[in-house]
């Protein structure tokens, strides 16, 4: 039993950085255009008239998103390298069923009893949709993409769940998540490794402190 | 000088049947392999395999693919003969599978994998799926790995190896790990093989399971004999000591590998990689002489003041 302590956080890396990265390369190729829909579609949520009055759109499109990195990203190709893929596909397509589920109770509400804080702020929030791609493209990994890969999509997830106030359960799994892909570059020895723990709280921070100044505004 | 026509003509024949007498030499002098026998059946295998830990886990990338069935060409050329990998080693297995099959399975090759499940029937439909994957019909070398549900997977084993299907049994640690409970398990059970990590930094080894295995007859395989990459990164920042270079040692590599060796109960060690250099590099290893114990006591002491 005292064996578990010698262990090391490498030790349980079980693939290169140049495996990891090359396979997000490789899903981008074979997406092609098609790892910008999901910002696209965001995009057109978040502009959309009547969004103020109506937020199931967007929990819709992002239990899709969830369910589609759990499928695509974690069942398809991670499990290849990483047998607790799994799980973690799993917890991602959890959120996308949690994220479903808050749609369907939004969309029978009566529209006078709305809990959700909308904020003017979400329209600013697609920011972070472009700063992800541009990371990698400035040599922080590779150019990731909300609703293809997980890091994208669960910071966005995060600063639209700051924005809304949403119930704190739902940051469960994007936080852990969060954490997980620091361990991750930590024990790839990525230089950037200090960016994502800074990252996750910037974000949190900073979506947070847009909530409560849009909601005293 | 004048050299008559039939003076020039023997000279010429005479090159060239000394010629044809010394190429086969020295080609098989340059694959003159170092071998060790495993004491169970003194079958004799080369002093250095390929592990597949991390470097064979690269998925569907293509052009990976392509490097892993170059290094493992190389590996053959050189006269390699042990592949090891492992249900837990992510997509290793089916790449292994895939390169076989490209560069067509060698009658040399020495075949090791191992069982990572719980319970009796998880772990025959593991071999079974192992063995899809490799595109073999049966392993040389098959272990429990990491001791994970043993007593169970060595009954499967042992019957296998009493019907046939199955040449050695054998049981994997790691890191140093659980070696009183291996050794426990070595005392007990007719063990063809362990796998252990064994290395110039991590010599913990050599206490007990090493000693115990040469008293058993059981063969050693050393995983980790770079010590996950970071002992040959330091090494190589250093320079090559001259006394090693006399001593016939080739580079880093060559100095580890044979240390290693040089133990009179380890019989390989499974470096992984990537590259057809270091693969090379690495079966460079199995030319020339195995230190003596001088030799290993001086290399040691080298190491450990860098």
């Amino acid at each position: 039993m005292e064996d578990i302590f010698t262990y090391e956080l490498r030790d349980f890396l079980m693939f290169s950085p140049t495996t990891y990265y090359r396979m997000i390369e490789t899903y981008n190729d074979e997406i092609s255009l098609g790892v910008v829909l999901p910002s696209l579609l965001l995009i057109s949520a978040l502009t959309w008239r009547d969004f103020r009055n109506q937020s199931w759109p967007l929990f819709v499109l992002f239990g899709c998103v969830f369910c589609w990195v759990a499928w695509q990203f974690f069942f398809v190709r991670f499990q290849e390298i990483m047998w607790a893929s799994v799980y973690l596909g799993s917890a991602f397509f959890a959120q996308g069923v949690a994220l479903f589920w808050l749609a369907q109770i939004d969309a029978s509400r009566d529209e006078k009893k709305r809990e959700y804080s909308n904020s003017r702020w979400l329209n600013y929030s697609p920011g972070l949709l472009l700063m992800f791609p541009s990371l990698g493209y400035f040599g922080f990994g590779v150019p990731e993409f909300f609703g293809i890969t997980p890091d994208p999509t669960i910071y966005m997830t995060l600063a639209v769940l700051c924005l809304m106030r949403l119930p704190v359960w739902l940051y469960i799994i994007p936080v852990v998540w969060a954490g997980f892909s620091w361990l991750l570059v930590l024990v790839m020895e990525q230089p950037d490794a200090w960016l994502w723990p800074a990252l996750t709280a910037l974000t949190l921070i900073f979506f947070t402190g847009l909530s409560r100044r849009s909601t005293s505004a | 000088m004048r050299i008559s026509r039939r003076e020039f003509n023997r000279t010429v024949t005479g090159c060239y049947i000394a010629a044809q007498l010394t190429i086969p030499i020295a080609a098989s002098d340059q694959l003159a392999h170092i071998k060790k026998k495993i004491p169970s059946s003194s079958e004799a295998i080369p002093i250095t395999g390929l592990g597949s830990w991390i470097t064979f886990n690269i998925g569907r990338d293509q052009k990976a693919q392509q490097s892993v069935e170059s290094v493992m060409r190389a590996f053959f050329a050189e006269g390699g003969m042990m592949i090891d990998s492992s249900p837990m080693y992510g997509s290793s297995q089916s790449v292994i599978g895939k390169a076989l099959s490209k560069i067509g399975t060698k009658k040399n090759l020495f075949s090791a994998d191992k069982v990572w499940t719980n319970g009796r029937d998880n772990g025959v439909a593991q071999i079974e799926e192992t063995s899809a994957r490799w595109g073999v019909t049966q392993f040389d070398l098959l272990q429990v790995h990491n001791l994970r549900d043993w007593e169970k997977h060595l009954h499967t084993l042992f019957a296998m190896k009493a019907e046939g299907r199955l040449k050695y049994v054998g049981i994997t640690t790691s890191h140093g790990r659980r070696h009183r409970e291996l050794a426990s398990i070595m005392e007990s059970h007719p063990l063809d093989f362990v796998q252990l990590t064994y290395n110039m930094s991590n010599r913990e080894a050599e206490r007990r399971v090493l000693p115990l295995a040469k008293e058993r007859g059981i063969a050693v395989i050393a995983n980790r004999p770079f010590d996950g990459g970071r002992l040959i990164r330091r090494l190589k920042r250093e320079s090559f000591p001259d006394w090693a270079r006399h001593d016939g040692l080739s580079g880093w590599a060559d100095f580890v590998l044979k240390f290693n060796a040089s133990h009179e109960a380890v019989t390989c060690s499974i470096p992984a990689t990537t590259r057809v250099d270091h693969v090379r590099e690495n079966m460079s290893s199995c030319r020339g002489h195995l230190p003596d114990e001088t030799t290993r006591r001086r290399m040691l002491q080298y190491v450990e003041n860098l």
